[in-house]
């Protein structure tokens, strides 16, 4: 392990069942949500997750915040097992690890003040005298560039925008190390996402935050990642530095996701990627290679083979049988 | 919110009904012109004369201060029972909702149990068996409403529980305790609010209707339900004692339906547009 | 199908089980001793009396044999004997419960007939004066208990009009006018809060009718509108009333009860509430249990006619 990794995913599986309507069958069904994914996130950089909605990203999220158990694997965060810990351990870890959620409309108690919600953190764990909390209270709400004179006021008197921001500043209010962005922008207005993008890069840059980016649109991701983790049906397809990711992608729906992105130029003439046919149902995913039952460049070894994530640059990784060296080129 | 309550016509109309009633239920002793279990067997049956403004009933008590003191019983026994249902319900359907899994079926389905049967069948069973009075009759009547808060509750709580701001206080390491306090019991009041409007009026129409039979509140003490009962066999000699009792009870219970009703249309808008 | 109707029949029997657990449970853990409390405080201070009664009552064995005992002694309808003549308790029921279901049957029939045709007229004329007064009268109705009602009606047709008896029961073998007339007000007192609901379901599924695209089609072509109201529509006021119901059963149960001690009418109800009072322990276990069983019953029929009408809710 190296010395300024922060958090490490290793191999983490689950598998929601799947409720079955008939009183005696034994069968039971699993939504495969996250099966076995690996990444490491380094102290300070942003790590933006990519992938369609359903493919086990928010899943994945809260499987990292303890919100839900995972079945298998591992998570290090600091070097410690986060799986291995339990009640009272598990919610003091908390502090080091928060969450921006994704529906600005939802994720703040309607029956708090904005005051009682950004000090909960203060409350859970017992932290500062009261006037301590409304000074600190006061202080986030400056950071997060709202007035201080919101203090009593109750989250429906806000815009989607404002309330994100509430949002983050009580995700910060504890100085966490790791915060976990999960489509924290997707709500928003296109202008208003650029002001909280920008929010969240100073914050990071004030506090040394580092951030886990979860998003379904991959322009979104590109803008603030330094690394970037495509997943597809609850599988990292393909995971490197986001110049590497955007300039030069090896995973065919990597190349899919990328060629979707607009570009603002008429005379640019580019190569459109278009996948066939829908996303397989994730309770009975395509065998082997997931991708192959739409994949452009499909070979008979993708639908017998499950193709491993592998090293083929450098912090560059993909899953696919077209990069086990040989195949290589035919791609290029 | 206050504002809408005091914008609401139904809601005002059954609160300047339902307060002198309360206020009555409280100063009952001291505002009562008689004492409501003075025997007085050369008055008996009296209409309305100088000595009993309403008359007197077939052991010569006087009806006015029977029907004064008759308030309390009914009330204790509908705001006790409504407590324990509240209370009962509500803890064992949020501890559903929240727990999920085997806890979850095991409330619901000793739930259902209670919910298959007529409330009235129960509460005659049981008083059958283990006696009537008002501290039974708060018991029994409270364990009957139980399952209908239970069931809110769960359900309630299963929309909830879902929602970002329970898993942001999740996240934060709140303890189940806080998380069921603070983010998810504030939200899930409005349902809740108006099945106790609802719960107190069954619960009052279980008591008088069980103290009509004789099964309920204990003589000599009086409640309404009891009056109208025993009046029965006397509506030929004094019509009246039949009637004020029945007056009583019927516009109390018109009351509080109507209280009920502007709950439901200020707490619950969504029923109000599909009516 | 098939399967359907016999989970209903399952739920019956589970349910059925659980009433007559509860019924043996409260008697054994009553507060008190049930026999000294038959024999009352003089002769229940005598140990061979008490004894005595604890035998009749079947308190004398285990308990688990006492469970086995009322189980078996239930499957062949025997619910022992009353305490104070010996008389089997199964001939009690058999002699009330025809009076509790004739009260019942014909509240039904006129709650349906008022509340359907009243129904009709006001979504026929919705807003007109019959629509106001319906939904008036029903609001207000539905929040009075039924005794109260049947002492208004008392007051005002028997004492002030003197049209028909206050109270009590002659049989129809010996009197069939008197016995019609002393039906007709408990029945009424029952019929009514059961007309509200029913009134107010049939206005509006005839109104959620009226508003599909099929009865446009209907009027379209030419149909006269009473061919479409009685042919058509009226079909959904039947599955109204097998709504309501099901879903007043409980008050209407509860309404029996109370309308049958008002009006002194002996059905099982009135027969259980005797018993209570005179802590008849074998009767009141009685009549609850065929009381329980027929609301249970009733309500497993109301279900799967429902399966029958509608294959949705199967």
């Amino acid at each position: 392990m190296k010395s300024n990794t922060l958090l490490e995913v290793k191999n983490v599986k689950k598998h929601f069942p799947v409720s079955d309507k008939k009183l005696f069958s034994t069968h039971k069904n699993y939504v495969q949500a996250v099966n076995g994914v690996s990444f490491t996130i380094n102290e300070g950089e942003t790590f933006g997750l990519v992938g369609e909605s359903g493919c086990g990203k928010s899943t994945l999220a809260r499987l990292i915040m303890g919100l839900i158990k995972a079945d298998s694997g591992e998570i290090n965060f600091e070097g410690r097992n986060f799986l291995e810990l339990r009640g009272r351990e598990l919610r003091k870890s908390r502090k080091q690890m928060q969450m921006v959620f994704q529906k600005p409309y939802e994720s703040l108690n309607p029956k708090m003040t904005v005051g009682q919600i950004i000090s909960a953190p203060f409350d859970i764990h017992g932290v500062y005298n009261k006037q301590e909390r409304v000074q600190k209270v006061k202080d986030l709400l400056e950071m997060v560039g709202l007035s201080q004179q919101y203090i009593n006021r109750y989250p429906h008197e806000f815009s989607g925008g404002q309330r994100q921001r509430i949002g983050i500043a009580r995700a910060i209010a504890l100085n966490p190390k790791l915060v976990i962005c999960d489509e924290a922008v997707s709500a928003l207005d296109v202008s208003i996402q650029s002001q909280i993008l920008n929010l969240l890069n100073e914050l990071q840059k004030e506090f040394k935050l580092t951030y886990l980016f979860i998003s379904h649109d991959l322009s979104v991701v590109k803008h603030v990642s330094d690394k970037i983790g495509v997943m597809y049906l609850g599988e990292m397809v393909e995971v490197g530095d986001a110049e590497t990711i955007y300039k030069n992608p090896k995973h065919p729906y990597t190349q899919a996701l990328l060629s979707a992105i607009p570009i603002p130029d008429p005379t640019f003439k580019k190569e459109r990627i278009v996948l066939e046919g829908d996303l397989p149902s994730p309770i009975n995913p395509p065998s082997g290679c997931r991708l192959s039952t739409r994949c452009p460049y499909v070979i008979p070894l993708c639908k017998e083979m499950k193709p491993e994530l592998s090293t083929i640059g450098s912090n560059h990784m993909a899953a696919c049988h077209l990069f086990s060296e040989s195949k290589l080129q035919k791609i290029n | 919110m206050a504002r809408k309550f005091l914008h609401h016509k139904t809601f005002i109309v059954s609160f300047i009904i339902l307060l002198p009633i309360l206020i009555i239920a409280l100063i009952g002793p001291w505002i009562a012109p008689n004492d409501p279990l003075e025997i007085d067997s050369t008055n008996v049956l009296k209409s309305g004369t100088s000595g009993h403004l309403l008359g007197t009933d077939e052991y010569g008590r006087d009806i006015l201060s029977r029907l004064i003191l008759g308030i309390r019983p009914t009330m204790l026994v509908a705001i006790g029972a409504t407590l324990i249902a509240f209370f009962g319900g509500v803890g064992l359907g949020v501890i559903a909702g929240y727990a999920r899994g085997f806890t979850e079926k095991m409330i619901m389905r000793a739930i259902d149990i209670v919910l298959c049967f007529p409330p009235i069948l129960l509460a005659l069973m049981v008083v059958g068996f283990w006696g009537s009075g008002v501290k039974n009759l708060i018991l029994i009547i409270g364990v009957l409403y139980i399952p209908r808060f239970a069931r809110i509750t769960h359900s309630a709580t299963l929309q909830v529980k879902g929602l970002e701001y329970v898993q942001s206080e999740l996240s934060l390491g709140a303890s189940h305790f806080r998380v069921i306090t603070k983010a998810i019991l504030p939200n899930i009041m409005s349902p809740l609010i108006i099945q106790i409007s609802l719960t107190i009026a069954a619960a009052i129409l279980l008591e008088s209707g069980l103290s009509f039979l004789g099964l309920g509140v204990v003589p000599p003490e009086p409640s309404w339900g009891q009056m109208i009962g025993d009046a029965r066999g006397y509506i030929y000699n004094n019509p009246m004692y039949v009637i004020w009792p029945s007056l009583c009870l019927g516009v109390t219970m018109l009351a509080i339906n109507l209280m009920g009703d502007s709950f439901r249309d200020i707490l619950d808008p969504r029923l109000k547009n599909k009516q | 199908m098939l399967r359907f109707v016999s989970k209903n029949v399952g739920v019956a029997i589970v349910q059925i089980f659980i009433v007559a657990t509860l019924v043996f449970l409260l008697l054994r853990f009553m507060p008190g001793d049930p026999a000294v409390l038959v024999l009352g405080t003089e002769r229940g201070a005598d140990p061979a009396a008490v004894e005595a009664m604890r035998a009749t009552l079947g308190l004398d064995q285990p308990l688990l044999t006492q469970y086995f005992t009322w189980f078996a002694d239930i499957l062949r309808l025997d619910f022992g004997q009353s305490l104070f003549n010996n008389i089997d308790v199964t001939t009690y029921l058999a002699e009330r419960l025809p009076k509790t279901l004739e009260l019942a049957i014909v509240a039904i029939i006129i709650g349906s007939i008022i509340g359907i045709s009243l129904g009709i007229i006001a979504a026929v004329k919705r807003g007109g004066v019959v629509d106001m007064i319906v939904s008036s009268i029903a609001a207000a109705g539905l929040s009075f208990p039924v005794y109260v009602t049947g002492t208004v009606l008392i007051l005002l047709l028997s004492l002030q009009l003197n049209l028909l008896p206050a109270s009590g029961y002659t049989a129809f073998s010996e009197d069939p006018v008197a016995h019609i007339q002393k039906l007709f007000l408990p029945a009424i007192t029952v019929a009514l809060p059961l007309a509200a609901s029913i009134a107010r379901m049939t206005r509006s599924s005839m109104l959620e009718v009226l508003g599909k695209d099929f009865v446009q089609t209907l009027r379209a072509k030419g149909l006269a509108e009473k061919m479409i109201i009685f042919k058509h529509v009226l079909r959904n006021a039947i599955i109204s009333v097998i709504t309501v119901i099901g879903l007043e059963l409980a008050n209407l149960i509860g309404g029996t009860v109370l309308i049958e001690f008002l009006f002194n009418w002996p059905g099982l109800s009135s027969l259980l509430v005797e018993s209570i009072n005179n802590r008849n322990y074998p009767i009141i276990q009685g009549s609850i249990i065929v009381i329980a069983a027929f609301y249970i019953l009733i309500n497993r029929a109301v279900e799967i006619i429902y399966g029958l009408m509608d294959p949705r809710t199967r």
